[in-house]
């Protein structure tokens, strides 16, 4: 594999692998369930990992110590820390019960503190649910979404583009018109719309085929157009008359010659298309328009932080908001990569 | 023994509901083991008459029509005809590079030529046809990529790849056009070994007469989508009677002959041929007759055709064509 020689393309498989891994499970990483409440605990600041306790004396496994607050002159919690007893970080700890992979049941986390200590890394939501599990759930969505909808949109968009591309004549002028068709709505709006045309109260596994649907349904028209225009070239190519000379199929010049010859372009534009998905899941779903509550996504956890008085207090509320950032930026990175390592061109 | 016969193959191009028929009256011969030279001005029609004996051409623009396809001497009907693609008609076309998939290794095109021809792949007989046309470090060429290889590497893997489908008859399109001067020679006697030791039967296309002097048995002069004279390789060296063919004669640049002259004019539109015979604008022995009227393929002598008043004595409907 090349893709290990190439700096970025490691660190970007690293990261995207980590997010993964974290997605898959979530639940087990996760110290609490994604609906664990504690209003007592709302927006309770990231909880600090101790090693040296108030004597001096320094511990090997990380302590926590547990919360308590009190109200500042503007009715406001101002949280500290109750130093007189240490929790132990505990591996494999019990806490709510989960099932592991869909397979069976248990209540085994990877780390958790005893009560009434709470271990909140990224801090907590307004109704005291942990951050970091529910930025573990949202992965779960966000990250997967992205996924299929582009796997939806690019079979779609490679397989009309293609044909349109490859057949022209009447074929291409009535694909392409249904191309425009899509292309004339714009894509945000187009969005809206299909979402407003459902009702708004489904359970969340409707809804994320719904975003799934709709985020494919607006995407592959325009790839469509693109493979059209890279397959028009490209079928002029000998090695596509060669091909026919030896007697290939239609359908196997275009899935085993053509196709393939889009792929420095292709893949690029997946791992581009990847982060638009999921960007636009996080925009439904900040809009109240996806994943709902208490159900976590990254967009819908990002909902808190449209005011600017509550980035001000909470900062922390802002995290997701950072992986987002860091998944664009690794499928970017990657898209990169694998172009430079798919260009037959540079394997001298 | 007659390998491919094809009497009176028409092509038109289709034009919403007209068509206009630019290429008609081609009868093409080829013998076991034989090499017929294709020569003619671009826009001729050489590459699309070669390529329109499996059809290749896109049929919602381009029809072909036949009087008359023989394979082995055996009538076949035009629905078969995109059959014969790689198991009996095998192309290798001017520039090698483009016509291999830049995206996968030799190897593998080797094996995509099986898998479409529904044959089993088998490892040795690719490195026996790589052998045969002079690549002799096959494993390492299987693994390349066709940027990899040189220009003359490529032509030949094309060649060996037009080889591996058991073809019988060979369309080399221009396949020295691309390649550098020393390299033109040794294609041209890969091509004339490969039709000894395997009788393989060839079609040769080119511009360049002295090429086509040098390998092909016998000859075809296309111009503006007829044939105007055939005849064996001889015959049309030094017995010419067309003065097409004599004008083209002229135009090659010989030893020991100070300088060369130019046929005056241009080639017609193929589109928008002149009447009667196509070349009466350019010639210098055009009487009325030739404006009026399409002079018929003769037989002048034993395997001689002519299109040509000059030649037909009238009496053109008696000998018509092979």
């Amino acid at each position: 594999m090349n893709i290990l020689k190439d700096k970025r393309g490691v660190f970007a498989i690293l990261i995207l692998g980590g997010l993964y891994f974290m997605a898959i499970f979530a639940d087990f990483i996760s110290p609490y369930h994604y609906a664990h409440e504690e209003r007592l605990f709302s927006y309770a600041p990231p909880t600090r990992l101790h090693f040296v306790d108030e004597d001096g004396n320094f511990h090997i496994v990380p302590f926590v110590y547990a919360y308590k607050w009190k109200l500042d002159e503007y009715k406001r919690r101002i949280y500290y820390e109750d130093k007189s007893q240490i929790y132990k970080l505990k591996l494999f700890a019990p806490g709510d019960e989960y099932k592991f992979l869909g397979l069976f049941k248990t209540d085994i986390h990877l780390f958790g503190v005893d009560e009434p200590a709470k271990i909140y890394l990224f801090g907590a939501d307004s109704r005291g649910r942990d951050l970091f599990t529910r930025i573990l759930y949202g992965a779960r969505i966000s990250l997967s979404i992205g996924i299929i909808a582009v796997l939806i949109t690019f079979t779609l968009g490679l397989l009309i583009g293609g044909i349109s591309g490859y057949f022209g004549g009447v074929v291409d002028t009535i694909l392409m018109r249904v191309v425009e068709m899509f292309m004339l709505i714009p894509g945000f709006y187009l969005l809206l719309a299909l979402r407003a045309s459902f009702p708004p109260e489904i359970g969340t596994v409707k809804i994320y085929f719904l975003i799934v649907v709709i985020l494919s349904f607006i995407g592959w028209a325009g790839l469509a157009r693109v493979i059209r225009g890279i397959v028009l070239s490209l079928k002029e190519k000998e090695y596509i008359l060669s091909a026919r000379a030896v007697g290939c199929s239609h359908l196997r010049i275009i899935l085993k010659h053509i196709l393939p010859n889009t792929a420095s372009y292709t893949l690029v534009a997946i791992t581009l298309s990847i982060p638009g998905y999921i960007l636009g899941e996080s925009a439904l779903s900040l809009l109240g328009l996806g994943i709902q509550d208490p159900v976590p996504s990254w967009g819908n956890l990002l909902t808190d932080a449209m005011s600017i008085v509550r980035i001000k207090f909470y900062p922390w509320i802002l995290i997701p908001g950072f992986f987002i950032f860091l998944t664009v930026m690794a499928f970017n990175m990657l898209g990169d990569t694998l172009r430079d390592i798919y260009d037959p061109k540079r394997r001298l | 023994m007659e390998v491919l016969a094809v009497r009176n193959m028409r092509i038109s191009l289709k034009k919403g509901r007209k068509s206009v028929e630019f290429l008609s009256g081609v009868n093409l011969k080829i013998n076991t083991g034989e090499i017929v030279g294709i020569a003619g001005e671009s826009g001729s029609g050489k590459t699309i008459t070669t390529l329109s004996l499996t059809k290749l051409l896109p049929e919602d623009v381009i029809e072909v029509r036949f009087d008359d396809y023989r394979i082995n001497g055996v009538k076949t009907e035009e629905v078969q005809i995109p059959y014969l693609r790689g198991r009996f008609i095998s192309y290798v076309f001017q520039d090698p590079l483009p016509s291999l998939d830049p995206m996968f290794t030799i190897g593998y095109q080797f094996k995509e030529i099986y898998t479409s021809l529904d044959k089993e792949y088998k490892e040795e007989e690719v490195i026996s046809v790589l052998d045969k046309v002079g690549l002799k470090e096959a494993n390492r060429i299987l693994k390349s990529y066709p940027h990899q290889l040189s220009g003359g590497m490529a032509q030949r893997v094309a060649i060996a790849l037009a080889l591996v489908t058991g073809c019988r008859v060979l369309v080399a399109d221009e396949p020295t056009t691309a390649l550098d001067a020393s390299l033109k020679k040794s294609i041209l006697d890969l091509l004339d070994t490969l039709r000894r030791e395997n009788t393989l039967s060839i079609f040769f296309i080119s511009h360049d007469l002295n090429q086509i002097f040098y390998l092909c048995d016998y000859i075809y002069i296309f111009y503006a989508g007829r044939i105007l004279e055939s005849g064996p390789k001889n015959v049309l060296k030094d017995k010419s009677l067309h003065p097409y063919t004599r004008a083209l004669l002229n135009c090659v640049p010989r030893k020991g002959d100070r300088g060369f002259s130019q046929i005056p004019g241009r080639p017609p539109d193929i589109k928008n041929p002149p009447s009667g015979c196509k070349f009466h604008p350019r010639c210098e022995y055009a009487k009325s007759i030739c404006q009026e009227r399409e002079p018929d393929l003769i037989e002048v002598k034993k395997a001689h055709f002519v299109r040509c008043h000059l030649f037909g004595n009238g009496d053109s409907k008696s000998r018509k064509t092979q």
